[in-house]
């Protein structure tokens, strides 16, 4: 045994502050005892904390600048814990000018998390004890969640602030790879010695200003992040549920309407037209029914390029109740340079919903420079499709506008994959 | 039992009397207890004031039964540091508490340490390994160094004392350890819990933070 020891040293902990070998500038712990390396917060040189003498252990090569979003020191709540930021590293893609930034986390409690804040993307991480066993080369399933593949590569340190739990240098390569299911990532990082996983969180750039109470403008996002939960699909999925039961809403209430939908003729009439103002008073006839809808509509065949107009109402002789009246005709066509034209319609109507059964008549004014037979009837319990259609497109739209938007975002997102 | 430090004096007293090594915590010497003597080999460098939850007394439970915490060892190697608490149960038995960044792993002594004859059989990542009934991954292998003690220990700590620690897992949170060092093997089973789970008492109260 006395030839393995070494002299005892090692007094780690005891120091929260002390000289930087490099510069001289002080340095000052945040976890002291619990960390293994720091940054000189003056020159940027890499402190090992496990040795007596604050041995240089690394020193900036390539200036990096590196202004982090939250400082070091700062103290701020997630997931129901306080956080120290007692360090932030820099890094970078291996072959491209790609950064992003790691802030590690403390509480004495709870141990370390990493909050990752890629171009306004944030993730909260924290180290896997279970870890998955059978990754495929698309992804694995894990936690309940199915994770697919999303990038691999090296990750290079760039830039160090602060301290750490293990010896950090400039230059660093690990491999890694993620895998996402959103909001959730996992990630590994296989170095010397073994694999480390962790599983990651997708936060709201609002929600960590709000957690460390930040006062500066979040860097916001350009493109989709690799875990962010994707904002349309829960609309997309909402709607087409909605849309699905309107639909079967829909269809039961046509099939009903459609089945006591008589489509009876109450009153008609062929008005011959003088060409001045004409007067319809019709004679007293049954609605039939409880309740019911009404439609009562014009027709002059022989309209043409001329117009007329019926305004007046239906009244109910015994509760004196009038529903009003208005259809316009008007119709015009001709031939231009060969083409036959037409516009307008020699029809018109009016329809009431929920009238009441019982006498009516029919008073109607009919003006217009037309002299065309203006035909005139009253309709109970027609059916009416055009509604039917209109809700059929309104449901289809919604959830298809939502779902576009939403292969769109998954198609933006895999575009930044490997 | 109580004792006298035979540097200062001061009272020492071991709450197990499998103890066989202590600290003074007057004058930080390193006291190893043969029998009824004791002897001093030096002091604990001024160490420890580490920002861990735990303290020489602290109280916890395990598997329905209460634990205290009555020494520790810190244990470093080139990526961290962390620290073995030695865990008495109210039943006589013991446990070690390994505290690592925020991980607190309760385990215990397991027979099997026949079949390890060298750390060198276990360097394959991955490789499985069976523990008892359990089949084990290997996650980690890690050459480590004793760097700090505190406490009483059920064996004679030595500043620097160097091992290899292999770490293994199983589903469920389930975590064995094999520890090689000139003196013997050692295997230790156990799992990984959350620190509330634990139901810590008499914790050390850590500068800057709130109690607990």
């Amino acid at each position: 045994m006395a030839g393995q020891q070494d002299n005892p040293k090692t007094p780690m902990g005891g120091v929260s502050a002390f000289a930087c070998k490099a510069c001289g500038g002080q340095v000052q712990l945040l976890a002291p005892g619990q960390t293994l390396s720091a940054a000189c917060s003056h020159c940027g040189a890499i402190i090992d904390l496990s040795d007596d003498n604050f041995r240089v252990i690394s020193t900036f090569k390539s200036k990096q600048p590196f202004e982090p979003v939250i400082p070091i020191g700062t103290r701020g709540t997630l997931e129901g814990h306080t956080w120290e930021c007692i360090g932030a590293v820099l890094r970078q893609a291996e072959g491209y000018d790609y950064f992003w930034e790691e802030y590690l986390l403390f509480n004495p409690w709870q141990g370390f998390r990493f909050l990752v804040h890629n171009h306004g993307h944030w993730s909260l991480v924290g180290m896997l004890v279970d870890y998955p066993d059978n990754v495929s080369h698309s992804g694995m399933h894990f936690d309940g969640h199915s994770f697919k593949r999303f990038t691999a590569g090296n990750a290079i340190v760039a830039g160090v602030l602060g301290e750490f739990y293990w010896q950090v240098h400039y230059g660093d390569t690990a491999q890694t790879a993620d895998y996402i299911a959103p909001p959730y990532m996992l990630s590994v990082e296989v170095e010397e010695g073994g694999m480390i996983w962790s599983k990651g969180t997708y936060l709201e750039r609002e929600t960590v200003k709000e957690a460390f109470q930040l006062d500066v403008v979040m860097p916001r996002p350009h493109a989709p992040g690799m875990n962010q939960p994707n904002p349309y699909k829960k609309s997309a999925l909402l709607t087409m549920i909605v849309g699905g039961i309107g639909l079967v809403l829909a269809l039961v209430l046509q099939v009903m309407f459609t089945g006591s939908a008589t489509n009876t003729v109450a009153y008609s009439t062929v008005i011959n037209r003088t060409g001045a103002t004409d007067t319809l008073v019709s004679p007293v006839f049954e609605l039939t029914g409880a309740s019911g809808n009404v439609e009562v509509r014009a027709t002059a065949y022989d309209l043409q390029n001329s117009w007329v107009e019926a305004s007046g109402y239906l009244h109910n002789i015994e509760t004196l109740e009038n529903y009003g009246v208005e259809a316009g005709l008007e119709y015009y066509s001709g031939v231009d340079g060969g083409e036959s034209w037409s516009e307008g319609s020699k029809s018109g109507d009016q329809f009431h919903n929920m009238v009441p059964g019982g006498k009516y008549e029919l008073v109607l004014s009919i003006s217009g420079e037309s002299t065309a037979p203006l035909k005139v009837e009253v309709v109970r319990n027609v059916p009416f499709f055009s509604n039917f259609l209109a809700l059929l497109i309104f449901l289809v739209i919604v959830p298809g506008v939502y779902f576009i938007l939403s292969r769109n975002f998954e198609t933006r997102r895999w575009a930044e994959a490997e | 039992m109580e004792y006298a430090c035979p540097n200062c004096g001061a009272p020492l007293k071991f709450m197990s009397s499998v103890s066989v090594y202590t600290t003074c915590t007057f004058c930080n010497s390193m006291v190893v207890r043969r029998d009824i003597n004791l002897e001093t080999f030096g002091r604990v460098s001024e160490l420890l004031k580490d920002m861990s939850p735990f303290q020489v007394g602290t109280t916890g439970r395990y598997d329905g039964k209460g634990f205290t915490l009555a020494g520790r060892t810190k244990v470093m190697y080139p990526k961290g540091i962390w620290s073995e608490w030695w865990a008495l149960f109210d039943d006589g038995s013991e446990g070690w508490l390994a505290e690592s960044q925020g991980f607190y792993m309760i385990s215990f002594p397991h027979p099997d340490s026949e079949k390890f004859k060298s750390p060198s059989d276990l360097t394959h990542l991955g490789s499985e390994v069976r523990i008892g009934d359990d089949v084990y991954k290997i996650d980690d292998v890690k050459h480590v160094k004793y760097a700090a003690s505190e406490g009483e220990l059920p064996f004679v700590f030595e500043p620097g004392m160097k091992g290899v620690s292999v770490d293994l897992r199983a589903p469920g949170g389930k975590f064995a350890s094999i520890f090689f060092s000139s003196r013997e093997t050692q295997v230790f089973v156990g799992k990984y819990q959350p620190f509330e789970a634990y139901q810590f008492n008499n914790l050390r109260e850590i500068d800057g933070w709130p109690a607990r």
